[in-house]
C-alpha cells in the first residue's frame, strides 16, 4: 500500500517538473507571468525541489539574455509616429486623388496635397434608394397631373402632339388603378 | 476617461482627421515596434506602420471594435505585413535578409552591444509564428490572451508556439546565457 502511494506520488511529482520545465520554456523565469491557476503549486515546487531550482535559474539566464535585445530599437518617439500618421494621411490623399489603391508614400516625401477623402463606405444602399425614391415620385406626378400643363407647354411648344401620352396615362393611372391606392 | 476607440473608429469612418491621428498615436508606436522586431529593418517598419495606418483609415467604416480596442486587429495587420516582407525578401534575394540583419547605419544609431546583437540575430533565425509570439509576449510584454487575441489562434498553441521559440534560442545562445549563470548566484 505504502509502495503504491510511493509510486503516485513520484509519477506526480515528475509529471509536475515536467509541466514546470514547459512553463519554464514558454513563458520564462518570471512567476507573475505564469499562468495563474498553476502559480502557486509551481513556486511551491520551486521552493522544495532543486532541480527546478536549477532549471530556474537557466530560464531567468535565458531571460536577461533575451533582455539584451530589448532595447536593440530605440524607442518610438512622438515625432516618428507623427511622421507615420502624416504618411498614412498623405497616401490616402493620394489615393483618393488617383482611385487607385492606396500606395505607400515614403515618409520624406509625406507632405503633400492634404484634401483627405473620407473613407469607402458601401454606397450601394444609397443609391438603391435615390433610385426607389425617383420613380415612387414619377409615378405620383404622373399620377396626380400636376406636371400636365408644363407637359403640354413643352410638347406645343415643340410642335408635338400629347394625345397618345395622355391616353397611356390613363390606361395605366386610371382611378380604378390598384397601384394609385396603394400609392396613396 | 479616454474616447473608446470604438467611438474614434466611428469618428475616423465620417472622415475625421483627429479622430485618426488620436487613434495612431495610442496604437502607432506598438505597430512600428512590433514591425521592427520582426523586420529588423527601422526603415522598413515605418513603411509597414504607414501601411497599417492606411488600411486603419480605409477599413474604418466596417471594422467591429472588440472590448479590448482596435489594438489587436492594428497588430496584427502590422504583423501580417511585416511577414509578408520578409518572405518577399527571402523569395527574392537571399543574401539581402543576412544584409538587412545587421545595417551599418542601424548599429551607429542604435548603439547596440554585441550581446544585443547576437540575440537579435538568433531570433531573426527562430521561425515567423514562433517569433512573432516571442515579440509579442516577451519583448511587447503582452499578455497570453493578447498574444493569441492578436495571432488569431489559442493561448495552448501560443505556448506551444513560446516554447519551440525559446528553447530554439536557448540553444543558439548557450555560450551567452550560460556566462549569466554565475551572476544570478547559482
Amino acid at each position: 500500500m505504502r509502495l503504491a502511494y510511493e509510486m503516485t506520488r513520484k509519477i506526480q511529482q515528475d509529471a509536475l517538473i515536467e509541466r514546470f520545465k514547459a512553463v519554464l520554456d514558454a513563458y520564462g523565469g518570471d512567476a507573475a507571468r505564469w499562468p495563474a491557476n498553476e502559480r502557486a503549486e509551481l513556486l511551491a515546487l520551486l521552493e522544495r525541489d532543486p532541480i527546478a531550482r536549477a532549471m530556474h535559474a537557466e530560464a531567468e539566464a535565458v531571460d536577461r539574455t533575451l533582455a539584451a535585445a530589448a532595447h536593440y530599437h530605440p524607442p518610438v518617439g512622438k515625432d516618428l509616429l507623427e511622421r507615420v500618421t502624416d504618411g498614412a494621411l498623405a497616401a490616402i490623399a493620394a489615393q483618393s486623388s488617383t482611385a487607385e489603391p492606396a500606395p505607400v508614400i515614403s515618409l520624406d516625401e509625406h507632405r503633400q496635397r492634404r484634401s483627405f477623402a473620407r473613407p469607402r463606405h458601401n454606397n450601394h444602399w444609397q443609391a438603391a434608394g435615390l433610385l426607389a425614391a425617383s420613380l415612387v415620385l414619377g409615378v405620383y406626378l404622373g399620377a396626380t397631373g400636376v406636371m400636365a400643363p408644363a407637359v403640354d407647354s413643352f410638347t406645343q411648344a415643340a410642335g408635338l402632339t400629347n394625345s397618345i401620352d395622355t391616353e397611356t396615362a390613363e390606361l395605366s393611372f386610371g382611378a380604378e388603378s390598384p397601384l394609385e391606392e396603394e400609392l396613396l | 476617461m479616454s474616447e473608446h476607440d470604438a467611438i474614434l473608429l466611428a469618428r475616423t469612418s465620417a472622415g475625421d482627421e483627429v479622430a485618426f491621428r488620436t487613434l495612431a498615436g495610442r496604437h502607432g508606436g506598438r505597430v512600428i515596434a512590433i514591425a521592427r522586431r520582426l523586420l529588423g529593418d527601422a526603415h522598413e517598419a515605418e513603411d509597414v506602420a504607414q501601411e497599417a495606418l492606411v488600411r486603419l483609415w480605409q477599413r474604418s467604416g466596417e471594422l467591429h471594435v472588440p472590448d479590448g480596442g482596435l489594438g489587436a486587429w492594428l497588430y496584427r495587420v502590422a504583423a501580417n505585413l511585416s511577414l509578408d516582407r520578409l518572405r518577399r525578401r527571402r523569395d527574392g534575394d537571399p543574401s539581402a535578409l543576412e544584409q538587412l540583419t545587421v545595417p551599418a547605419g542601424q548599429q551607429r544609431e542604435m548603439a547596440e552591444t554585441e550581446l544585443a546583437r547576437r540575440v537579435n540575430h538568433a531570433l531573426e533565425e527562430v521561425p515567423e509564428r514562433q517569433r512573432l509570439a516571442l515579440v509579442l509576449f516577451h519583448y511587447e510584454g503582452m499578455s497570453m490572451k493578447e498574444t493569441a487575441e492578436v495571432m488569431e489562434t489559442t493561448p495552448d498553441a501560443i505556448e506551444s508556439l513560446l516554447g519551440r521559440g525559446r528553447r530554439q534560442l536557448k540553444a543558439q545562445l548557450s555560450d551567452e546565457w550560460r556566462q549569466l549563470l554565475p551572476e544570478i548566484g547559482t
